[in-house]
């Protein structure tokens, strides 16, 4: 269809065309709606609701839902959930600053040319590929009394306790096996540089390091971000590490997901759903300032140059 | 002054893209490299820059020899084929880059950004970034980021090849005048003779990493010194036609031509002449390559007819008016006086000497 036509077209065609696009998005909406959006609404209703059977104030028992207001969140203010908030928070701003800084020197060093790269790429990727619940096994093994790790610092640090080494454990394994994440998008963005930028930099008489913070940074800005925001609310919901590593139910490695758990396994599904509710929440905000903050010039920059196309 | 001795590059991989090449470039001489892709043009223009390091032989700038110096110290600046602007940066700030390196503090190198920007007609568009730039404007970002910090020498790589064919003449017209304001030595790479000539003060036209010939554009185009030459220079391919000498006479492609002095009888030539030079009559003639009207390509003003005389096909500039029909028998003309006459593979000397 010509330019010309499209452009007499009047607002009642548009309006058409527009139903029809809703028309052909609703069988995907009513699928999203279906697997996102009434599980989280009822997860929301169920952390309102207590369940279970239960005396009455007369002694009789009753049975089935009932609801229960705020009661559920009362937990929120208690000092299991802020430890949990705590630990989480912890654990999200450590592996996730130390694997951008790790991550960024990975895909530098993937960038080069060189004999036997592809088996370096290869090789840096699989910490990433293993099964979490292995790698947790694989590093509780290492973190043994009489491990590896204790052997190497030739220490006697029971790190698969609770305390702080347990802090440190989960940190470092968690870091071993998501560095190579970021790794890897961090790389996808180095690939898109074009090489003349470098050697206009280097006629330009920039140092190494002058090209990395003013040339190879800011142009990697977009994918960092991303794989940063993936790796944000991947931490912030971490279950699996800690449970496998140092053990369900420990105090200073329990994470909101894991404190979800242990309450769902004991049937408190309001205290659970309430958790799960705040946690969501939590993640949410995050997400939403890291945009805000960090994504901001990134999404103005679409923005002028959308003006400046129209 | 750019000097460069028995320069060398092997790529590891063998292939050598600069074959023991001595050139010498003047102070504020305006110097083009011209030769087929893969003719190490851009190779050699590298290594002028530093960007890559010469297997043997030496580069000097101002005399100095630079030959392992970094880019950066060399004092030289670059436009690169497809200009190679920060993305990220805005405009002020590309145009700034190369003094920002050198620590020029920040209010001086604005003012400085935005003077050379005012000079290349830039001045509405400082604070955009290269994505929001056409191409003519994101070449004379380049161009100024270049001028920017008055180097000592200028390099442009195909700077001109990624504009379209009528904003090219402009910036031709314009990167000749700005070059002579600023009277920097330049050094540009160009794969398009038309560019060289019009540009270059001198051209050095190359082949498989070896200088074929080095002179003035009128030198290049008036008296090639190989048929190569002759063939990559000139808007149409000149007719190179293999030919004999018996006694005193060419006998080349049905033509009998007045030898040059100096041919010894039983010689084989090349005889070379441009299609501008070459005129068509509708009698026989014994100067004359005979043969039919194969081709007519409207050139606007003129038409290119192409002879088909046997297996050889020999072409003429006819102007227009003048076109003969298809298929009928001409016969091609050379005028003599801007003929060449190649032996070996040698310009033996045009005729007359």
């Amino acid at each position: 269809m010509s330019g010309a036509a499209n452009r007499r077209r009047g607002p009642r065609e548009r309006a058409g065309q527009s139903r029809l696009a809703a028309l052909m998005l609703s069988p995907t909406l009513v699928v999203l709606a279906l697997v996102v959006l009434y599980p989280l609404l009822s997860a929301v209703r169920e952390s309102f609701y207590t369940s279970g059977e239960t005396l009455d104030a007369d002694g009789f028992v009753v049975e089935g839902e009932r609801f229960a207001g705020l009661a559920n969140y009362s937990g929120v203010l208690g000092e299991r959930f802020v430890n949990a908030l705590a630990n989480t928070t912890l654990f999200t701003v450590a592996t996730v600053s130390i694997e951008v800084v790790l991550g960024v020197l990975m895909a530098l060093v993937m960038h080069r040319a060189f004999r036997g790269r592809g088996f370096l790429r290869a090789s840096i990727l699989i910490p990433w590929a293993v099964p979490t619940a292995v790698s947790g096994l694989m590093w509780r093994w290492i973190f043994q009394a009489d491990g590896v790790a204790n052997t190497i610092i030739g220490q006697q640090i029971l790190w698969t306790t609770e305390g702080v080494q347990a802090k440190i454990a989960v940190i470092v394994a968690d870091t071993w096996k998501t560095a190579p994440f970021v790794g890897l998008l961090v790389l996808a963005g180095l690939q898109i540089i074009a090489g003349e930028v470098y050697e206009a930099a280097r006629v330009d008489g920039a140092s190494a390091w002058q090209t990395f913070w003013r040339i190879t940074l800011p142009l990697v800005r977009p994918a960092l971000l991303v794989a940063v925001l993936f790796r944000m609310m991947d931490a912030l919901r971490v279950f699996d590490l800690p449970y496998v590593l140092i053990g369900p139910r420990k105090h200073s490695v329990e994470t909101l997901s894991a404190l979800i758990w242990d309450e769902a396994t004991r049937v408190h599904y309001g205290p659970a759903s309430a958790y799960g509710t705040m946690l969501f929440l939590y993640i949410a905000l995050i997400a939403f300032v890291f945009v805000k903050l960090l994504g901001a010039d990134l999404l103005a920059d679409v923005r002028t140059r959308r003006r400046v196309a129209s | 002054m750019i000097s460069l001795h028995g320069l060398t590059k092997v790529y590891p991989g063998g292939v050598c893209a600069v074959d023991e090449l001595d050139l010498e470039i003047a102070d504020g001489e305006f110097f083009a490299l011209l030769g087929p892709s893969g003719c190490g043009k851009t190779t050699l223009l590298r290594t002028i820059a530093g960007l890559e390091t010469p297997t043997s032989g030496t580069v000097g700038i101002g005399g100095a020899d630079v030959t392992t110096t970094p880019p950066g110290r060399r004092d030289v600046a670059m436009v690169f084929q497809d200009y190679a602007l920060f993305p990220h940066m805005d405009v002020t700030d590309n145009i700034a880059y190369p003094l920002r390196v050198k620590k020029t503090p920040k209010t001086e190198r604005h003012a400085k950004a935005a003077a050379t920007a005012a000079r290349l007609s830039l001045s509405d568009m400082l604070t955009r970034r290269p994505g929001q730039l056409s191409g003519g404007q994101q070449q004379r970002v380049a161009l100024a980021r270049a001028i920017a910090c008055h180097p000592k020498v200028f390099l442009f790589d195909e700077p001109l090849s990624n504009l379209d064919a009528r904003l090219r003449l402009e910036a031709r017209t314009f990167l000749k005048r700005l070059q002579r304001e600023l009277a920097v030595t330049t050094v540009f790479v160009t794969h398009d003779q038309g560019e060289a000539l019009a540009l270059a003060d001198r051209i050095a036209v190359m082949s498989g990493g070896r200088l074929m010939q080095v002179g003035t554009p009128t030198e290049i185009f008036q008296r090639p010194a190989t048929p190569f030459v002759a063939s990559f220079i000139g808007a149409t391919p000149m007719n190179l036609l293999p030919g004999d000498v018996r006694g005193d006479v060419l006998h080349v492609a049905g033509a009998a031509l007045p030898a040059p002095p100096g041919l010894t009888d039983g010689d084989h030539i090349t005889y070379g002449v441009r299609p501008e030079y070459t005129d068509l009559s509708a009698s026989p003639r014994d100067d004359a390559f005979p043969g039919t009207v194969a081709v007519m390509e409207n050139l606007g003003t003129a038409n290119l007819v192409t002879i088909e005389a046997g297996d050889t096909l020999i072409q003429a500039v006819v102007p227009e008016g003048d076109e003969p029909a298809l298929g009928t028998a001409a016969w091609a003309v050379p005028r003599q006086a801007r003929a060449l006459v190649y032996t070996g593979d040698r310009l033996h000397a045009p005729i007359p000497a």
